[in-house]
């Protein structure tokens, strides 16, 4: 069942708002434990639904870490900042990419291993 | 003079007649394609569909378009069939899932589904927002022997009768939920029996007798109407399968989710799978199931159940499918032509090819990414959404 509050929900709505200037972050917060690993899909169906690619490949890592405040740090490939890296089979906003290593601060934290 | 201008009048007249005729329903309509996913035929890139009167009338690469067509320029899109949606209860206006199941019997076979359909509904929108044209609404699971599904088309143009299968077949309920409190069965084995008695009343029962649930079962038992049959874990699958053996139904598993661990048991006795979607929520152990059942040679469709998804979408599940491994070609078959062909529909529906009816959805981009989004979807020849803004 939808829940009540996702009664007027709009799948637009993120396209509507970055396109009024507002900083926007997606997540996928959602209930059941919908998982985090899937934000890059949640910044894919922004795009469908009218969002800038651009500005969705950021919603989902620069804009989150100026919110969040950790800018200087994390949320974009630079010189100086941590060494966050995410290896992917294809473009980020590929729905079928799969994700085929992770780095954290520099040190391989995942590896997948059914490579295909 | 007088008489002059009376003549061109009627001149004129004549003539807007004509245009009438020629721009009704009977005006073909000619679309070109960047990319036309045919599903039966391979992808065609540039190409040409021709429709008329409703109906594809040709699909090629090369096609003449006919003097006096409608012609809609989509070069730079995907056309692909329109979407089946093997299972949801749109159109239901269910606020509390009330109006699914009849709860306080155990055996509903006589109860249509399509009484309580409203095609006006929001989700009807939605649905057609997200390029499903075709949808076979269903009772729920909460009857053991449940009511008749019907097939109908989305076509919101009122041009034409929506309805292709009143009675598509009947729904059988081998999950928890059709156990209840307060009426029989109240357990597992209790359900078995039960359903398992109805099927050897039917077959028993010659002259008939003023029992309209009985006859619907009759047909069952003959197996001119396929039974749905909900089971979700591997002990309702086997029940189900052992029901189906002993009866030689012709059956339809819904909802088989756990379906990969006894997938080959499955394909042995050839049972199409209608598979529950598949959320951001889903663990990646369940997000890899459809392939798996799939690839063991299990024909595979998708069902929304809307509404209880939050956001109707078929095409995320097929999408998340193939990322899990679901051949890709396999996953637009499940949204299409496989859907039509376990819904007892594919000689019209589910490919974009000549003679099948003309309900096809216009992307800007490959159907399997979440990054495309539908822009048009037409049924039956007749645009029934186009996408605002851009």
């Amino acid at each position: 069942m939808p829940r009540l509050e996702y009664r007027h929900h709009d799948i637009r709505n993120a396209a509507i708002l970055s396109e009024k200037g507002i900083k926007l972050a997606l997540g996928v917060s959602g209930r059941d434990g919908a998982s985090s690993k899937f934000v890059a899909l949640t910044a894919a169906m922004a795009v469908a639904n009218g969002m800038d690619r651009d500005l969705a490949l950021r919603a989902v890592t620069l804009t989150p870490a100026e919110i969040l405040g950790v800018a200087d740090r994390i949320g974009s490939l630079q010189a100086g900042k941590d060494a966050d890296i995410v290896i992917l089979s294809g473009h980020p906003l590929d729905s079928l990419s799969r994700v085929e290593m992770v780095l954290i601060e520099g040190k391989t934290v995942f590896e997948r291993k059914d490579q295909q | 003079m007088k008489k002059g201008r009376f003549l061109s009048f009627l001149v004129i007249l004549s003539s807007s007649f004509c245009l009438a005729s020629s721009g009704g329903e009977s005006q073909s309509l000619a679309i070109r394609a960047g990319k036309i996913w045919t599903l039966t035929d391979g992808v065609i890139t540039n190409g040409v569909i021709i429709v008329d009167n409703g109906k594809i009338q040709a699909v090629g690469e090369n096609i003449d378009v006919p003097e006096g067509a409608k012609v809609l320029d989509m070069s730079d899109k995907n056309v692909m069939p329109g979407m089946i949606d093997a299972h949801c209860h749109i159109g239901l206006s269910l606020d509390i899932l009330a109006e699914m199941d009849e709860t306080v019997a155990a055996v509903a076979a006589d109860m249509q589904i399509l009484d309580a359909f409203n095609p006006h509904a929001d989700d009807v929108r939605k649905a057609l927002r997200s390029g499903v044209t075709t949808v076979m609404l269903a009772p729920g699971y909460r009857n053991p022997v449940g009511g008749q599904p019907a097939v109908v088309k989305l076509d919101t143009s009122k041009a034409n009768d929506w309805v292709l299968k009143r009675t598509a077949g009947v729904e059988f309920s081998l999950m928890n939920q059709a156990l209840m409190f307060d009426r029989e069965p109240t357990s597992r084995t209790g359900l078995v029996a039960l359903i398992k008695e109805e099927l050897d009343q039917a077959k028993a029962d010659k002259d008939g007798g003023f029992n309209p649930p009985r006859e619907v079962l009759k047909r069952v038992v003959d197996a001119n109407l396929p039974a749905y049959i909900w089971a979700h874990t591997v002990d309702e699958i086997a029940s189900a399968m052992a029901i189906v053996d002993e009866y030689k139904l012709n059956a339809v598993l819904v909802a088989a989710g756990q379906g990969d661990e006894i997938a080959d048991m499955i394909a042995k006795r050839n049972l199409p799978v209608i598979y529950p979607p598949l959320l951001l929520s889903s663990r990646d152990k369940d997000l890899k199931r459809a392939g798996k059942i799939a690839n063991s040679g299990v024909k595979l469709a998708f069902a929304s159940l809307a509404p209880k998804t939050d956001l109707y979408d078929l095409r995320t599940s097929a999408i998340l499918a193939a990322k899990y491994g679901l051949d890709k070609e396999t996953a637009l078959k499940s949204l299409t032509i496989n859907a039509a062909e376990i819904l007892g529909v594919g000689d019209r529906l589910g490919s974009i090819s000549e003679g099948k009816d003309a309900d096809l959805v216009i992307l800007n981009g490959d159907p399997l990414q979440l990054t495309s989004s539908v822009e048009m979807v037409i049924i039956n020849g007749n645009i029934v959404y186009q996408r605002q803004g851009e």
